[in-house]
């Protein structure tokens, strides 16, 4: 679907070049299996729920939940919500930064 | 100029049916989940009304079956409410799901997900079921007040046991279906626009707004929506009428009757839905609620 018009830009639009993490249940979610496996799709371009469907072959629910977990952890963002020529909102999801460096003093 | 405007009708018409049958591949599963749950509802609610009314009728030798069910004028109140709970209360309940496939259509369409879940049908049910059931009422009023009016002429059963019936009756019966569809164009977007806004009320005002600007787009894809879905079960149906008291075979007809309806329910509602929602998208129009709807 072509997309004819781009609408909102998320204010936090600037991507990060890396991000040191430091707290445990922060680096639990980054080491649950889907969340990894959305966040390392997101990490070089913005996607959909349906594009990542297709990359990761995960339900849109189960993807739609983790996106919401990585959300509200601020490890993900909403980079984009485009419109394609039908009138169809698209959210696009982008990770806050290129690298995530996971950093635990024990 | 007018084969341009034909063209660009058709256009649209295909790109209306072409963007929403993308979404139900996409989202079949939750459409056809919220089309069962809303079947099974009404049937289970019918089974548990007609074995509470037989559990009565057991424990209150003194009531006969004709109170509940026949006779309308001496036990008005009896066979009153024995007809609202059973029939009105299933009705509210299928319709109301039905219809909550056009909220699914609006997650897809409106929420930036592009997919919606089942349990999402619930969240519009909870919101907009009496809406839904009032509207769904309004739109199918219009095939039983052309039903009303035309009535099959009894004198015109023949000794083969077939219904027969002259060019006008015939004539009459394409021009109530004719009707329907008329009727149905006429308040089809109160079904998005209430979804959208959520009054009633601006449905309505949203509704003749919409046919007012593009009534040649309207007719052109529900003309094609109807060719679809609607003809062939009208046509099966109006030949099992007429011809299935005489038939020494009628498994045929009973399978493509069967076949046109369950292909209405599991594509056609849902498509319904999707080119509703998306026509209501699309379209040029004063809206209450601005398109597109701000983060």
């Amino acid at each position: 679907m072509a997309s004819n018009f781009n609408s909102s830009i998320s204010k936090s639009s600037k991507i990060k070049e890396e991000i040191k993490i430091t707290d445990s249940s922060l680096a639990l979610i980054v080491f649950h299996e889907k969340k990894k496996m959305i966040l390392k799709m997101l990490l070089e371009k913005a996607m959909t729920i349906q594009e990542l469907k297709k990359a990761t072959n995960l339900n849109p629910g189960t993807i739609k939940r983790h996106l919401d977990d990585l959300v509200k952890n601020k490890l993900v963002f909403v980079a984009q919500v485009k419109y394609s020529d039908y009138n169809i909102r698209m959210k696009y999801y982008r990770a806050t930064a290129k690298n995530f460096i996971i950093n635990i003093k024990i | 100029m007018r084969s341009r405007n034909s063209f660009k009708l058709l256009t649209e018409a295909k790109k209306d049916f072409k963007n929403s049958w993308q979404l139900f591949k996409e989202n079949y599963k939750a459409f056809i989940s919220t089309e069962f749950f809303a079947f099974l509802s009404f049937i289970s609610i019918e089974i548990i009304m007609f074995s509470l009314i037989s559990l009565i009728y057991y424990l209150v030798p003194s009531l006969s079956l004709e109170d509940f069910w026949f006779n309308f004028p001496q036990n008005f109140s009896i066979s009153f409410i024995f007809r609202f709970i059973t029939i009105f209360l299933a009705l509210i309940i299928l319709f109301a799901f039905l219809n909550c496939q056009n909220g699914l259509a609006y997650d897809i369409m409106s929420s930036g997900e592009m997919f919606a879940e089942f349990k999402s049908s619930f969240t519009y049910f909870r919101r907009y079921w009496w809406q839904y059931f009032v509207l769904t009422i309004l739109i199918l009023m219009g095939w039983f007040l052309g039903m009303i009016i035309f009535d099959f002429d009894h004198n015109n059963i023949d000794s083969s046991q077939t219904i027969s019936l002259d060019a006008f009756q015939i004539g009459w019966l394409i021009i109530s279906f004719l009707l329907f569809f008329i009727w149905f164009v006429t308040f089809i977007n109160t079904l998005p626009s209430i979804t959208a806004q959520g009054s009633l009320k601006q449905s309505f005002i949203e509704n003749f707004r919409i046919l007012r600007k593009n009534a040649k787009r309207l007719l052109t894809t529900w003309g094609i929506f109807f060719l679809i879905f609607i003809v062939p079960l009208f046509t099966v149906s109006f030949i099992t009428i007429i011809f299935l008291p005489s038939l020494t075979s009628p498994f045929l007809i009973l399978f493509l009757l069967g076949l046109f309806v369950s292909f209405l329910a599991i594509i056609g509602f849902p498509m319904l839905s999707l080119i509703a929602t998306g026509i209501y998208n699309n379209v040029e129009f004063e809206r209450f609620k601005p398109f597109p709807p701000s983060e």
